[in-house]
C-alpha cells in the first residue's frame, strides 16, 4: 500500500525537476551555436591579425627591395653617365653632334635618359643631346610629371671641374620598368617629395590603392620616399566567409530554436495537461471506495487501486509480482470470458492475506487499448461481505425466531393439553385415592375393589406423568432473563418485518420514548411477541382498503394494570383495521382462537403466556378512531427484582 | 387435631369435589371454596379463632392463587397457617416464588396417589407447632404484660448475667430491691436461671412482643 502511493509521488517530484530542466532545454542548442560561433569569429580575428602583420611584414620587405633595386639602378646610370663625363672630348663647335655621337651617351638615351646636357664649369650649356633628336627610337610621349635628372662632373686629372653632364630621366619609367611588373600587380608604388607631392605613382590618380602601405626614405634622390601600397585591400574579418557564414548559420539557428521552443512548450503543456488528468485520474482511483483491477487477456494483473489492495490484504507490487492472486483470478477469467460485454457482475469470494474470506462482486468490461483493441480486461469490485453477513445475521434471526415460534406454538399446544387434561386428571386421581382409602378402611368387602381403585389412581397418575413429560419435551425455552432497553428490541423487530410490512402496503410510524427504565427480559421472547402483534395487526388490515397504518409506541403508564408506583413500561401497537369487535382480552387469548382461516389460534395465546412468565399484562382495545390497540406492560427492571426478592 | 380445617380453593370444581372426597376418607376436615374472594370473605365473616391450612390452586380467576397468599398475609393469618400450593402446568415458578414468600410448600398436578395427603399431614403437623408457639406467644407475652414496668427494664439484665451488685449500680437501686425483682421475675415467668430467662426473651423477641433493650437507661 505504502509503495504503490510512494512510488507516483517520486515520480512526480523527478517529472517536476525534469520540466523545469526541459522548459529551457529549448535554449541550449542557441547557446551552443552562439559558444561555436564567437569561437569562429575569434578565430578569424586572430587569423586576420595575423594575416595582417604578414602582409604588413611582406609590404615592408618589398618597400625595402624596391627602394634598393632602384638605388643600385640610379647608381648604375650614374656611374654610366662619369664614365661618359670622363670621355667628354673638348668643346667644340658641334659640340652636341659630338655629344649626341658619344656612345654611352647614344646608349644612355636608348634606354631611359630623356636628355642630357653639358655644362661648362661655368655652368653654361655647351651641348645638349636628347631622345627625341634620335632617329630609330621609339618616340616617347613626354613625362607628364616632374622630371629628375642624374648629374656627373666632366673633370679629369688635369682639368679639375670643367663642367658637368647632367642627364634628365623620367622617374615613371624608372619606377614603371617591366622589371618590377610583378610588384606594380601587387602595390601602388608612389615616390613622394619631402612635402609629399607625389612625384610618380604607378597608379594613375583618383584610383586609390587602400591596402596596406610602408614608406622608406629614398636615398637616391635628397628627400625623396619611396611608399608602397598595398592595391587589394585585405578585407575586414568580419566580411571573411566563414564569418558570414556563421552570421547566417546563426540566425537560422535561432530561427530553429524559435521553432524548437515553440514545440517544446507544446509538448510542455501538452505534457502538463497530461500530468494533470493522470494524477486526477490517480486520486479518482485512489479515492473510489469501489476496488478497481485491469488485467491483461491472460489474466496477468496489470493495475489495482488501492480499495483492491486493501480488499484482498496485498500490496500493488506483491500483486503484481505473484502474477495475480492465482486461481481465483483465472478462474473469474474464464468466466469473464463467458460473460464479455455483459456488464453484470458475478459474485464470488476471495481469500485475504489474513485468511479470511470476502465475498465481492465483479463487475468486468474488455479494457481497450489507444488503437481500439481489447488488451484485458478492466473490473470494478465493490466488497459486499458486511452487506452478506448482514443478510445472514437477519436470514438467522428471522430462523431463530421462527423456530421459537414454532417451538412456542407446540410448546403451547402442550401446555394447553396439559393444562386441560391436568384438571381431570388430578380429579381421577383423588377419587380414586379416595376410594381406594375408603375401601382399607373398610375390611373384607371385596379386596378386587381396593386393587382396581388403587390401579385406576396408579394410571391416573401415570397419564398425568405422560403429559407432563411431553410438556416438559416441548416447554418453552428457559427464559434468558437480562436487563434490556425495550426501544431497540422494537425496532430490531420492525426492521425484521420491514419487508412484509411494505409488501402487505402497511405504513409503520415509530414513537418511542427513549426516556424509558430498563426491563429485565428475555429477548427473544418479547421480539417474538413484537412481531406477533405486528404481523397480527398487519393481517388485521389486509381487508381494509383506505390506508394502513401501524404506529408502535413506548411509553411509561400508570394505567393498564393498577399497583405498580413506578408505572409499566409499556408497548402499544395500534392498527386501522376493523377492530375487536366486541372480544376482550380473555376471548382473544383462548387457545385456538383465531379469526384467521389459516392461524392456529395460538400465537396471542404464546403472547400472553410470555409476557405472564415475565411478569407482564397482555392487553387489547379499541381505537376511537377505528382499530385496535393491543399493547403489553412490563414492569421496570428494579420494581421487578424488588417483587421477586425475599 | 379434630378442630384443624384445610381450607382448599380451586376453581375447577372437579377437583374441588375429589380432594374434599379424598380428604374426607382420610378423616380430615376440608371446607372448599370456589375462588379467593369467596374464600376471603368467608375467613372474613368467622369470628372463632381459625385453626388449619389453606390449599390454594395457583392458576385461579379473579384472583390467582398467589394474591389469595397475599391477602392471607395481610390478614396475619400466614404466620400460623401453613399455605400449600397446587400449582398446574408452568406454574413452578410461580409456587416457587410463592414459597420464598413463606408459603409451606407445592405439589404438582397430577400428583402421585397420596402425596398430597402426606403433604397436607405434614402441613397440618406443622400448623400444630405453629399453634402452640402461638399460644405460647400469647402467654408469655401475657406474663410480661404483668410484670411491673421496672421489673420488665431489669429483665434484659438479668438474662444478660450481670451480677445484682451491677444492675443495682446501673439502675441506681439497693441490690436488696434487685434481688427481689429477680426473684419476683423468675417466679412469675416459671425460669430457673438467667439463662433460661435469657432464651426466653430471644423466643418473646421472635414472636414480636416488645422488650426493652437492656443496655439503656
Amino acid at each position: 500500500m505504502a509503495s504503490s502511493s510512494i512510488a507516483p509521488h517520486t515520480g512526480a517530484s523527478r517529472s517536476a525537476w525534469a520540466s523545469a530542466w526541459g522548459r529551457y532545454l529549448w535554449i541550449a542548442p542557441l547557446l551552443l551555436s552562439i559558444a561555436f560561433t564567437a569561437m569562429v569569429v575569434a578565430w578569424a580575428q586572430d587569423n586576420d591579425r595575423l594575416e595582417r602583420e604578414a602582409s604588413h611584414r611582406a609590404v615592408m620587405a618589398d618597400t625595402l627591395s624596391l627602394e634598393a633595386q632602384l638605388a643600385s639602378r640610379l647608381e648604375t646610370e650614374t656611374v654610366k653617365l662619369r664614365a661618359a663625363a670622363t670621355r667628354l672630348p673638348a668643346a667644340g663647335p658641334d659640340a652636341n653632334q659630338v655629344l649626341a655621337a658619344l656612345p654611352e651617351i647614344a646608349a644612355g638615351l636608348d634606354r631611359r635618359w630623356l636628355s642630357v646636357i653639358w655644362l661648362d664649369a661655368l655652368g653654361r650649356i655647351v651641348a645638349e643631346a636628347r631622345r627625341d633628336q634620335r632617329s630609330g627610337t621609339l618616340r616617347l610621349p613626354p613625362g607628364e610629371g616632374i622630371t629628375l635628372h642624374l648629374a656627373a662632373p666632366t673633370s679629369d686629372e688635369r682639368r679639375p671641374q670643367t663642367g658637368q653632364l647632367i642627364a634628365r630621366y623620367d622617374p615613371a619609367d624608372l619606377i614603371k620598368s617591366k622589371d618590377f611588373w610583378w610588384l606594380a600587380a601587387q602595390y601602388q608604388v608612389q615616390l613622394l617629395s619631402g612635402l609629399d607631392q607625389v612625384i610618380v605613382s604607378t597608379e594613375s590618380p583618383g584610383r586609390v590603392a587602400a591596402g596596406e602601405s610602408y614608406e622608406v626614405p629614398f636615398q637616391s634622390i635628397t628627400d625623396a620616399r619611396l611608399r608602397l601600397t598595398q592595391r587589394v585591400r585585405q578585407p575586414h574579418w568580419f566580411t571573411t566567409l566563414p564569418v558570414v557564414l556563421m552570421a547566417g548559420f546563426l540566425a537560422l539557428i535561432t530561427v530553429a530554436t524559435l521553432l524548437l521552443r515553440r514545440q517544446m512548450n507544446q509538448v510542455t503543456r501538452a505534457e502538463a495537461a497530461w500530468r494533470t488528468e493522470a494524477a486526477w485520474r490517480q486520486s479518482l482511483e485512489e479515492s473510489a471506495l469501489v476496488g478497481l483491477r485491469a488485467r491483461d487477456l491472460d489474466g496477468h494483473l496489470l493495475f489495482a487501486n488501492r480499495t483492491f489492495c486493501e480488499m484482498v490484504g496485498y500490496s500493488l507490487e506483491q500483486l503484481v509480482e505473484q502474477g495475480a492472486t492465482g486461481d481465483e483470478l483465472l478462474q473469474t477469467s474464464s468466466r469473464s470470458a463467458q460473460s464479455r460485454a455483459k456488464r453484470e457482475g458475478y459474485e464470488t469470494r476471495w481469500r485475504h492475506r489474513d485468511g479470511r474470506m470476502v465475498d465481492v462482486m465483479v463487475f468486468e468490461s474488455p479494457l481497450v487499448d489507444g488503437a481500439g483493441d481489447q488488451v484485458g480486461w478492466m473490473g470494478s469490485i465493490v466488497d459486499v461481505t458486511e452487506r452478506k453477513r448482514l443478510e445472514e445475521l437477519e436470514r438467522r434471526q428471522r430462523e431463530v425466531l421462527a423456530n421459537h415460534a414454532r417451538l412456542s406454538t407446540l410448546g403451547e399446544v402442550a401446555s394447553t393439553l396439559a393444562h386441560e387434561l391436568n384438571q381431570p386428571l388430578t380429579s381421577i386421581v383423588s377419587y380414586s385415592a379416595g376410594i381406594a382409602k375408603a375401601l382399607q378402611k373398610r375390611p373384607g368387602i371385596e379386596p378386587e375393589l381396593l386393587a382396581a381403585a388403587q390401579a385406576l389412581s396408579r394410571h391416573a397418575s401415570k397419564a398425568g406423568g405422560i403429559v407432563h413429560r411431553i410438556r416438559a419435551r416441548l416447554a418453552r425455552r428457559e427464559l434468558v432473563l437480562e436487563s434490556c432497553d425495550i426501544n431497540p428490541i422494537i425496532a430490531d423487530a420492525v426492521a425484521l418485518l420491514k419487508r412484509d410490512l411494505k409488501r402487505a402496503g402497511v405504513t409503520v410510524s415509530l414513537e418511542l420514548d427513549a426516556s424509558l427504565p430498563l426491563v429485565r427480559v428475555d429477548r427473544i421472547g418479547i421480539e417474538q411477541v413484537i412481531t406477533n402483534l405486528l404481523r397480527n395487526a398487519s393481517d388485521a388490515m389486509a381487508g381494509v382498503a383506505t390506508q394502513r397504518q401501524l404506529g408502535v409506541r413506548t411509553l411509561l403508564s400508570l394505567e393498564p394494570p393498577p399497583g405498580s408506583s413506578a408505572g409499566w413500561v409499556t408497548v402499544q401497537v395500534t392498527d386501522s383495521g376493523p377492530g375487536l369487535g366486541g372480544r376482550d382480552i380473555e376471548t382473544l387469548t383462548e387457545p385456538f382462537f383465531s379469526t384467521k382461516q389459516e392461524g392456529t389460534g395460538l400465537g396471542l395465546a404464546i403472547c400472553r403466556s410470555i409476557l405472564e412468565s415475565h411478569g407482564g399484562v397482555l392487553h387489547a382495545q379499541d381505537v376511537p378512531t377505528g382499530g385496535a390497540r393491543f399493547g403489553f406492560s412490563l414492569a421496570p427492571e428494579n420494581t421487578t427484582t424488588e417483587a421477586t426478592a425475599p | 387435631m379434630s378442630e384443624q380445617t384445610i381450607f382448599l380453593c380451586d376453581d375447577d370444581e372437579g377437583v374441588r369435589s375429589s380432594i374434599a372426597f379424598l380428604l374426607r376418607q382420610h378423616d380430615l376436615r376440608a371446607v372448599t371454596y370456589a375462588s379467593g374472594p369467596e374464600l376471603l370473605a368467608a375467613l372474613d365473616a368467622s369470628s372463632a379463632p381459625l385453626r388449619g391450612i389453606f390449599v390454594l390452586d395457583v392458576r385461579m380467576e379473579p384472583l390467582s392463587g398467589l394474591q389469595v397468599h397475599e391477602a392471607l398475609i395481610a390478614r396475619g393469618l400466614a404466620t400460623h397457617m401453613p399455605v400449600l400450593f397446587l400449582s398446574g402446568h408452568g406454574d413452578i415458578p410461580m409456587a416457587v416464588g410463592a414459597m420464598a414468600r413463606g408459603a409451606f410448600s407445592f405439589v404438582e398436578k397430577p400428583y402421585a396417589d397420596d402425596a398430597l395427603v402426606q403433604l397436607i399431614r405434614r402441613a397440618l403437623e406443622l400448623e400444630v407447632q405453629w399453634h402452640g408457639r402461638l399460644v405460647r406467644h400469647d402467654a408469655l407475652a401475657q406474663l410480661i404484660a404483668g410484670l411491673s414496668r421496672q421489673q420488665v427494664r431489669l429483665m434484659p439484665l438479668v438474662a444478660a448475667g450481670e451480677l445484682n451488685k451491677t444492675i443495682a449500680w446501673k439502675m441506681e437501686l439497693s441490690v436488696r430491691t434487685v434481688e427481689e425483682h429477680r426473684r419476683k421475675i423468675f417466679e412469675r415467668l416459671n425460669v430457673h436461671s438467667a439463662a433460661e430467662l435469657a432464651t426466653l426473651l430471644a423466643e418473646a423477641r421472635t414472636a414480636g412482643i416488645e422488650i426493652p433493650a437492656g443496655t439503656d437507661s
